[in-house]
């Protein structure tokens, strides 16, 4: 039984964790139980690879011996934690959401998407180039200017930076098929 | 008198033209991160290590201790004008310094936090001065065993300071503790969580992750908030008035202290300071219904705590080296790249650059009075800059000091990644200290360990079998007992789990 208006998503994410009524993808409850998931299964990962190392050498501990300390660690604190979470889920009814308004999650989004483009386009286009298309994106779709604002500030500002960097401090940043 | 003599050196050393050029920028540069919002003292010092590759050791160490200190003066301004820390530390400045500045008195209020914070800088330098010489001689007895039980007392002092769920914190510290084992191992070079991956095997590069977890993330929540800001750009009455001086005297003498202890502390940050020192001025205060609403002592307290605290946490770094923080780990890192071992030997092996270091505080301290006060004007314009055009900005300056530190992008990568983790984890209010904390001892923490096994034979009595090392875990153990016990007869059992809403 799930809301109307859930998602396939949603409705997958429903499933995992237990398929609470006020669960939904914007709800604190359901971050909660993907980290705490998260903490489980990394938990359990860590101690298993960590055994593959061995815990124990003929001179003391051996490779595997801190990590899987800490996987240890991680997943009972996660379980701990996932059990006093629905311990609190069946005492609380309302749900707070995780982001109050769909602008502060597209903007976080929009954000993400950024420095992703970054990260791939910065070594063929270049550090310069990359840069102003992106503070122009981000500007342009987080807090829309008009275009001469934009443009204006994204290049005297990327290109005040390259020369910080780049000529004063002599850093090494892509170049790209550009030359800059 | 030994101590007078060294510090004769220190100031020869630091009063030389080019340690006195970089001792300005730093404390410019640093001003300048506190007073924008976003870029904290870590990030810049991230960016500014490429830098310091071609600049005597000496001279950067004492840039980059200028940026720690400087930021802590420039967080004030921007709390006090506009309502937004600067940087962390200056988080609570926020409550009173915003209203004195509604009340019409911002001048008092930056006035204040200049002259507490120049006071306690002055106060923590003498108390480095003194302590460290003690504390190297002390140190020289100290083996794997000793430094492990230090750096169990200071995840356990970590744990206490984040004032949110301490299950979490702990979470926290093992985590950080496993991603700081991602890599080769350091005793046999054996590849741990690597997969393969040439880029897993040298491990998470350190300047990646803060990047990530305190730049991307503090921009990634700042998209939450609205963007526009009031100023209080009319300030006038910069001195404040003898009422005002007797009000914050006594706080900032607290102040004084308790932020040189807990930066002492391993674990304990001028953030935690700043906050100790909130709460013990609003406990002590005869009015403490005045907090919050514009008391010039949670201004003054607060601000001399978190100076205090940056050399506090100059102690451990140059006498155990141990760096206690991300700043203190990249100055660290900063020294071990000119050859040169920060530790209990660091006193007699490199005289100029530990005294250097010492007397540049006393200067730089000095710089930042004249920097803040007469200047104030021009850091308030920088205030004006909107934050639509800043962040891309800080943005861009994390990318390129994740890049630059290996011109790699697979860091970028891990920028990103940790920056996405971060976000999620400060909205469920887990705290990033322990990690950072646990991140950074993690390495030595492992060697200590299994170090001191290897010396016992396998025997684990050799923790308490040690004078100083059983008394430093006892001290552990009984923190651990005593804050457990605390919380259940006081009926709080949440706060083992939930973190406070406030």
């Amino acid at each position: 039984m799930y809301p109307a208006s859930s998602s396939g998503l949603e409705n997958s994410f429903w499933e995992i964790c237990g398929g609470d009524h006020d669960l939904t993808m914007n709800s604190n409850k359901l971050v909660d139980r993907v980290l705490n998931g998260f903490w489980i299964l990394l938990g359990i990962g860590i101690c298993v690879e960590s055994i593959r190392m061995k815990l124990w050498s003929p001179a003391g501990p051996g490779s595997g011996f801190i990590p899987f300390l800490a996987g240890l660690l991680i997943g009972m604190i996660g379980f701990v934690l996932f059990l006093s979470d629905r311990a609190k889920d069946s005492e609380q009814g309302e749900t707070e959401k995780f982001w109050e308004n769909p602008i502060a999650r597209n903007r976080v989004f929009y954000l993400l998407a950024s420095l992703c483009f970054m990260a791939v386009l910065m070594q063929k286009l270049g550090f310069l180039l990359t840069s102003v298309l992106t503070t122009i994106f981000m500007i342009r779709v987080i807090e829309p200017r008009r275009w001469t604002t934009l443009i204006l500030v994204s290049v005297v500002s990327c290109l005040s930076i390259f020369f910080l960097f780049k000529s004063l401090m002599q850093i090494n940043l892509p170049k790209g098929f550009l030359g800059f | 008198m030994d101590i007078l003599h060294h510090l004769q050196l220190g100031f020869g050393v630091c009063l030389t033209p080019i340690n006195l050029f970089y001792c300005f920028i730093g404390c410019l540069v640093g001003t300048l991160v506190g007073v924008l919002p976003g870029i904290g003292p870590l990030a810049a010092l991230s960016l500014l290590l490429p830098v310091t590759f071609k600049i005597p050791a000496t001279a950067s160490i004492i840039m980059l201790s200028g940026i720690f200190y400087g930021a802590m003066y420039g967080g004030s301004t921007t709390s006090i004008l506009i309502n937004i820390p600067g940087e962390a530390a200056s988080v609570v400045t926020c409550l009173d310094g915003y209203q004195m500045a509604r009340q019409g008195r911002a001048g008092p209020a930056l006035g204040i936090a200049a002259f507490g914070s120049f006071i306690a800088g002055t106060f923590s330098t003498i108390g480095l001065n003194f302590f460290s010489p003690i504390l190297v001689v002390a140190a020289l007895k100290f083996g794997p065993p000793e430094y492990f039980s230090v750096m169990t007392l200071g995840f356990v002092v970590s744990i206490f300071m984040v004032g949110g769920s301490m299950l979490k914190a702990f979470l926290m510290i093992a985590l950080g503790l496993f991603v700081s084992t991602v890599g080769m191992d350091i005793i046999n070079g054996m590849e741990r969580f690597a997969f393969g991956s040439s880029n897993l095997a040298g491990g998470f590069d350190l300047v990646a992750v803060i990047m990530g977890m305190f730049g991307v993330s503090e921009v990634f929540l700042s998209m939450e908030e609205i963007f526009k800001r009031e100023i209080f750009s009319k300030i006038k009455g910069i001195f404040p008035t003898a009422k005002d001086w007797v009000a914050s005297a006594v706080p900032i003498l607290r102040g004084s202290v308790v932020g040189f202890l807990i930066g002492i502390l391993p674990g304990g940050t001028p953030v935690t300071a700043s906050f100790v020192s909130y709460a013990i001025e609003r406990r002590s205060s005869r009015h403490p219904e005045k907090f919050g609403k514009g008391a010039i002592e949670g201004v003054a307290g607060p601000e001399a705590a978190n100076n205090s605290a940056v050399a506090g946490s100059m102690i451990p770094l140059l006498s155990l080296g141990l760096p206690c923080n991300g700043v203190t780990a990249l100055m660290m890192g900063a020294l071990i790249i000119h050859g040169v071992q920060p530790g209990p030997t660091l006193m007699s092996q490199h005289p100029d650059i530990f005294w250097g270091v010492i007397a540049s505080l006393y200067i730089g301290n000095v710089m930042l009075l004249i920097l803040n006060l007469p200047l104030i004007g021009m850091w308030v314009q920088f205030l004006r800059i909107p934050y639509w055009a800043l962040f891309p900005i800080i943005l861009l300056l994390c990318i390129i000091g994740t890049f630059s530190a290996n011109l790699n992008i697979f860091d970028v990568w891990v920028m990103i990644a940790f920056g996405v983790l971060a976000y999620l984890l400060r909205k469920r209010n887990y705290e990033l200290g322990p990690f950072i904390l646990a991140l950074i001892l993690g390495p030595m923490f492992e060697q200590a360990l299994r170090q001191a096994l290897v010396m016992s034979h396998r025997d684990p009595m050799i923790f308490l079998a040690r004078p100083i090392s059983g008394s430093l875990l006892g001290i552990s153990l009984l923190l651990l007992v005593l804050f457990c016990i605390s919380v259940w007869r006081k009926g709080k059992k949440a706060q083992l789990f939930e973190a406070p809403k406030e």
